[in-house]
């Protein structure tokens, strides 16, 4: 795919020469990259999160950031691929599979998923892997997956932002 | 001096060659022919009547044209016979759910991805199996890119694990269920579904 | 690469397709006697227009190549079965018509009009001769030369057909009043 070489092509030419790793290569190009931040988080009824963590990637447009999610009995691999257009708007591609097992037959599910949603710098993007159900009652527990796509330069505000202000 | 005629005489056209002038396909001398009959004869008159009656009969059919929409449709044919469908107005979901013995599960996730990728590399025509379309982007780049030869290119390729990838080890309680479909929404989406 | 820019600004395409389209759809129309497969001959048409890339002198002449691509198709779908094609193209075609909701629009299942009835009772060389003169607005040099026939032969079999039609709407009237 013509669009996913070319990121590769700068990493080769990065790599070449700094020697570095993927991450700083990428960080190199600051105008380029795109910061993805994503949370994952576990929620019970009424929305309460009892679970959640945060990661954060740099990444350029046209190249994934793979997320893989593996717990006792589910396992989701979901690639994020994030577009950036010239005029700063943004296209996410989702690409999801689920394996999960239902306990009784030991059987295994599977889903496989795909979106692309337009989205502009800093709107979030919810990917609910195993489905989410409005109104839940007490034992379901939903995952969720919170996306949110920067330029990585605007992530670099937002940090010094937060330094700043907690002084 | 002309005195009407309202009954055919030898002199009147057969109604093949009026049918002919009607269509103005006569030759030019026969045309002025006719013409000139035709000022003195009604029932002639009549019969050319008729075939502008038919005529607009004819094209008084019922006929719609959404001649715009139409222009469309045949040049996005056109279109996907040589390109990749551009811009998608709405985005389409695809699913697909199987049951796998455990120990197949590696091999069989593996060859839908391929399949995946292959659907949207190589979808050249609409079709209407549901599946998400990649909507046009601008394409990155052109960068000046260093290398220095191919070779060098394809063993970085070949050796690198070049995906940026982010492991999350689920708690182990609570147990999880399938709820439904995968879901991708926007945050506002979402919040105004709740 | 081929983009819709370019064809869009290409000015003898639009031009010739906002000319000719509509009375390529008439003379398919009035062939096949289904809008759905009338609209499908006619982009063929202009399909093989668009990739053939001949640059006409004008739109007439583009007119009556397109014409005669569409009598062509049109002719070759009616030699089938209509009924037979009708079922076929149903189950294998309404899929995609269902997704175009404008396409309803052009969708006319059942002949309704009296015209468009009597005219399909006339023999096909006769209608086909008519249709190209009524509805391609074609001269009998043309039609002549299209279909391979002389332009006496032309002449007859317009009149021909006009004059069975006559015939039939006549009777067709009557039955409708009685």
């Amino acid at each position: 795919m013509k669009v996913r070489f070319l990121p590769l092509l700068i990493l080769v030419s990065l790599v070449s020469v700094h020697g570095e790793d993927i991450e700083s290569a990428l960080k190199s190009l600051k105008d380029k990259a795109l910061a993805v931040n994503v949370a994952t988080r576990v929620l019970e009824k009424d929305q309460v999160t009892v679970w959640h963590t945060e990661s954060s990637k740099v990444t350029i447009s046209g190249k994934a950031v793979s997320l893989k999610l593996s717990g006792d009995n589910v396992l989701i691999l979901a690639d994020i691929t994030p577009y950036m257009n010239a005029d700063g708007t943004l296209l996410l591609v989702a690409q999801g599979e689920v394996y999960i097992t239902s306990s009784p037959d030991g059987g295994v599910k599977y889903y496989s998923t795909m979106k692309s949603v337009p989205v502009k710098a800093g709107e979030k993007v919810i990917f609910f892997p195993l489905g989410v159900a409005f109104d839940a009652d007490e034992n379901v527990y939903t995952i969720e997956v919170e996306i949110e796509v920067l330029p990585y330069s605007e992530m670099i505000k937002r940090k010094e932002g937060i330094t700043d202000g907690s002084r | 001096m002309y005195r009407e005629r309202d009954v055919h005489t030898k002199d009147c056209p057969g109604k093949d060659v009026l049918s002919a002038y009607f269509d103005g396909e006569l030759d030019p001398r026969s045309m002025d022919q006719v013409s000139v009959h035709l000022s003195g004869c009604s029932l002639c008159r009549q019969r050319l009547e008729g075939f502008a009656v038919l005529r607009k009969r004819l094209n008084d059919v019922p006929f719609s044209l959404d001649l715009v929409a139409s222009k469309e449709r045949t040049l996005n044919l056109i279109e996907a016979q040589h390109v990749l469908r551009r811009a998608a107005k709405r985005e389409r979901f695809w699913d697909r759910r199987v049951f796998i013995p455990l120990p197949v599960v590696a091999a069989v996730g593996l060859l839908f991805m391929f399949t995946i990728a292959a659907l949207i590399v190589w979808e050249m025509q609409p079709k209407t199996v549901e599946m998400a379309e990649i909507k046009d982007v601008d394409p990155v780049g052109p960068y000046d890119v260093d290398v220095k030869n191919l070779e060098q290119l394809a063993e970085f390729l070949q050796n690198s694990n070049s995906t940026i990838e982010v492991t999350i080890r689920l708690p182990s309680q609570p147990a999880f269920f399938l709820m439904g479909e995968p879901k991708l929404l926007r945050e506002t989406d979402y919040k105004r579904g709740k | 690469m081929m983009n819709e820019e370019r064809i869009r600004s290409s000015n003898s395409f639009d031009s010739v397709y906002e000319y000719v389209f509509p009375v390529l759809m008439r003379v398919a129309y009035h062939i096949t006697e289904d809008m759905a497969v009338a609209e499908d001959l006619c982009q063929e048409a202009f399909i093989r227009y668009y990739n053939r890339n001949i640059s006409f002198p004008d739109k007439e002449q583009a007119k009556y190549w397109l014409i005669r691509v569409v009598k062509n198709l049109a002719l070759n779908y009616d030699k089938r079965s209509r009924r037979e094609r009708r079922a076929y193209d149903r189950v294998l075609k309404e899929p995609e018509r269902l997704q175009t909701s404008a396409e309803t629009e052009l969708i006319k299942k059942e002949i309704t009009d009296t015209v468009q009835k009597a005219l399909s009772k006339l023999p096909q060389k006769l209608r086909t001769v008519l249709v190209l003169k009524e509805y391609g607005n074609l001269s009998y040099r043309e039609i002549a030369s299209m279909l391979h026939i002389t332009e006496s032969n032309v002449k007859v079999r317009v009149f021909r057909a006009r004059a069975l039609l006559e015939e039939l709407l006549g009777e067709e009237e009557i039955d409708y009043v009685s």
